[in-house]
């Protein structure tokens, strides 16, 4: 039995003291089930908003629904909502038993029910040999689960976590993102997931929302994000790394990139028409869809580029380097993408042998176009509600 | 090895070399003046006198069978059993009412720091006369509101306990600014939580977070006001010179009477040895119990 609950923001809106805007009208549904990752640099307003759908804070305007319950007025206790901490919030003289039981005491269920349950979310998260340590005796990870037992313990119908693997080391990190995805699944709850970890957002969510400056960016599935970018901001930010970013001039039906140039006729149609009656352009990309151009790419746009140095990843290699198609405008195009990007290229690849210098192309459908103001040309972003 | 232990040798000496100064002043200005108070218990010297001649255990005999000594002692005992809880617990509560009166709040903290940076002795005078049977505010008050004044210093029965109230008024202050720093250091985060998890009133909040989280600044604060509290003086000595009957005579008190008005030396001395064994035995209290709990998240 899945109970559905789905959650509605309409036009929620939060400032404090005087001129300070928070988060601008927020519209959000998120399905019933629906794991939704909010994702921004610190300062976007991600906290902000799940403190206000928890009734921590309170909103200055809009709505907020939660299954078939109007909660914008309701106090946090009545909400039915659970949420993690990033520092775990645990209560530090209370054993792991109590930390658990917690709840359901508020709750004014029997004891023999509460025994039961704590007992039950023991096993399903291996705090069994734990329940009478308190917190100073656990390990972050140990902590971390604690946390999430006194989250699904109430069975709430709506579960908030902020940032629940910032505390985390990186190898724990990786395998506590998959039970939470796991428990998530297995439960079937809504969650509302807040992070500044574009790792995170790509591999939990069913739909990410991109925040800068209080200010919803994009909101989609994390591939459709990362195939169609709606702006600079959020095609930099998803991804391993940003995507290399050229200035473009639109002449005579092709673009102009540098010494480089590339026909209309070799783009896909819709981004033709976008593309036709525009000036300035910029190019976005990415690393890991730059490849080795043979002979035969004739025409299309073709980096030439003299490497400045490389790291190796496991397999894989980041090869840095210059090219003289390189945009000159990179402070614009820093303030667009919200963090500071230098006029070197990054080339993502297998390849192992790679020469002095680089002779790159990628596929026209690969390019991400967007305009003088950092907004996407010819794919609209995805749905923005 | 033995080069690694040469040099530690070395790094020993300058260890020693650097630290020399505070070796120094500590020595200087406690040891030996310690030291010197210890020696001072075992003779019978008078100030004036020209003589000095080893007593042994004499003093600490005298003082054994001496009932002005056990009741400056049980006065002692009784003020600090009524101040501690009293300061402690109004200084933890005004910290916790001026945690939230967001921009009144320096205005509170200084005004109820201001005990503690004023000249104790000047307002001890204050307080004489704010407690005057016959002039005094209280009693007038108390008059105007057609009830029988109290003789807050010339009562045995009442003494004791109106140098309390004013050992509550010194000390509440100072307190509080100890336990607005320990609330100031409590996660908002667990607060939240606590909210989350359905703790819904004040005393919730104050049963989960506030009192357990504050823990180790209590105790701290605790042990700070036992210490000045047992150190209790300006009162009895301005306002009511041990009187009536004895009755405000605390243990500081009866040292500077000792030392000062009948100059026996050695005697005053064998009591300070008293009280620094008693503070020394507070203050390891607080060392061995206050360091090692340490709240963690």
């Amino acid at each position: 039995m899945i109970a559905m609950h789905k959650l509605v923001l309409r036009s929620v809106t939060k400032s404090y003291t005087k001129g300070t805007t928070v988060l601008k009208p927020f519209d959000l549904v998120a399905q019933s089930g629906e794991l939704i990752v909010l994702v921004g640099p610190s300062g976007c307003g991600k906290s902000t908003l799940l403190k206000l759908i928890a009734g921590l804070e309170k909103l200055d305007d809009g709505q907020i629904l939660l299954g078939d319950r109007d909660i914008t007025d309701a106090e946090p206790r009545q909400r039915k909502i659970a949420m993690v901490f990033q520092n775990y919030a645990l209560y530090p003289h209370l054993t792991v038993r109590e930390n658990l039981a917690y709840p359901l005491r508020r709750q004014k269920l029997r004891m023999p029910a509460i025994t039961e349950k704590v007992a039950m979310v023991a096993r399903q998260l291996r705090l069994e040999e734990l329940l009478d340590r308190r917190p100073s005796q656990l390990s972050g990870g140990q902590k971390q689960r604690v946390a999430m037992g006194r989250a699904i313990i109430r069975e709430p119908d709506l579960f908030l976590l902020d940032e629940p693997l910032s505390n985390l080391d990186a190898a724990l990190r990786t395998h506590v993102r998959g039970e939470i995805r796991d428990l998530q699944r297995r439960l079937g709850t809504t969650m509302i997931y807040v992070t500044h970890d574009q790792v995170e957002a790509q591999t939990l969510a069913d739909r990410v929302v991109i925040l800068r400056d209080g200010e919803v960016q994009q909101i989609g599935p994390p591939q459709e994000i990362y195939a169609r970018p709606a702006n600079i901001f959020a095609a930099a930010f998803l991804g391993a790394a940003p995507p290399n970013f050229l200035a473009g001039r639109v002449i005579n039906g092709r673009i102009d990139v540098g010494q480089a140039s590339l026909p209309f006729s070799d783009l896909p149609g819709e981004c033709r028409t976008a593309l036709a009656g525009r000036e300035q352009v910029y190019l976005g990309l990415r690393p890991e869809l730059l490849r080795a151009a043979d002979d035969h790419y004739g025409d299309h746009l073709v980096l030439h580029g003299a490497v400045s140095s490389r790291e190796i990843v496991g397999n894989t290699q980041n090869v840095y380097f210059r090219t003289d198609t390189a945009c000159a405008d990179m402070t614009r195009l820093s303030a667009l993408a919200g963090r500071y990007l230098t006029d070197e290229l990054v080339w993502t690849t297998e390849n192992s042998n790679t020469g002095d210098t680089v002779k790159l192309a990628i596929r026209p459908e690969d390019i991400l176009f967007f305009d003088a103001e950092g907004q996407a040309i010819g794919t609209h972003g995805s749905d923005t509600l | 090895m033995t080069a690694l232990s040469a040099q530690k040798r070395a790094e020993a000496r300058i260890g020693l070399v650097l630290a020399s100064p505070a070796i120094l002043l500590l020595v200087l200005l406690v040891v030996l003046p310690v030291l010197a108070t210890a020696g001072f218990s075992l003779t019978d010297y008078r100030l004036g006198t020209q003589t000095i001649g080893f007593a042994g255990l004499d003093n600490y005999g005298t003082l054994w069978n001496d009932p002005r000594f056990w009741q400056s002692v049980g006065n002692t005992a009784l003020y600090t059993l009524i101040v501690v809880p009293g300061s402690v617990g109004l200084g933890l509560g005004a910290a916790l009412l001026i945690e939230g009166r967001g921009w009144l709040r320096p205005f509170y903290r200084v005004a109820y720091f201001l005990p503690v940076a004023s000249t104790f002795i000047a307002m001890a005078i204050v307080w004489e006369f704010l407690m005057n049977p016959s002039v005094g505010l209280f009693n007038q008050i108390l008059f105007a509101l057609g009830l029988p004044g109290i003789n807050f210093f010339g009562n045995a029965q009442t003494a004791l306990f109106s140098m309390a109230a004013i050992g509550i008024w010194e000390l509440t202050g100072f307190n509080m600014v100890l336990f607005m720093a320990g609330l100031a250091a409590i996660p908002r985060d667990l607060y939240d939580a606590c909210a989350v998890d359905g703790g819904e009133s004040g005393w919730d909040r104050f049963r989960m977070v506030t009192w357990p989280m504050l823990g180790p600044t209590t105790f701290f604060v605790a042990i700070i006001t036992m210490i000045r509290a047992v150190r209790v003086f300006e009162v009895a000595a301005v306002i009511t010179q041990g009187r009536p009957e004895g009755a405000t005579e605390v243990l500081l008190y009866s040292i500077y009477v000792q030392a000062f008005q009948y100059f026996n030396i050695g005697y005053a001395a064998a009591l300070i040895v008293v009280f620094l064994v008693v503070t020394a035995l507070i203050a390891l209290v607080q060392a061995r119990f206050g360091g090692g709990r340490e709240a963690s998240r």
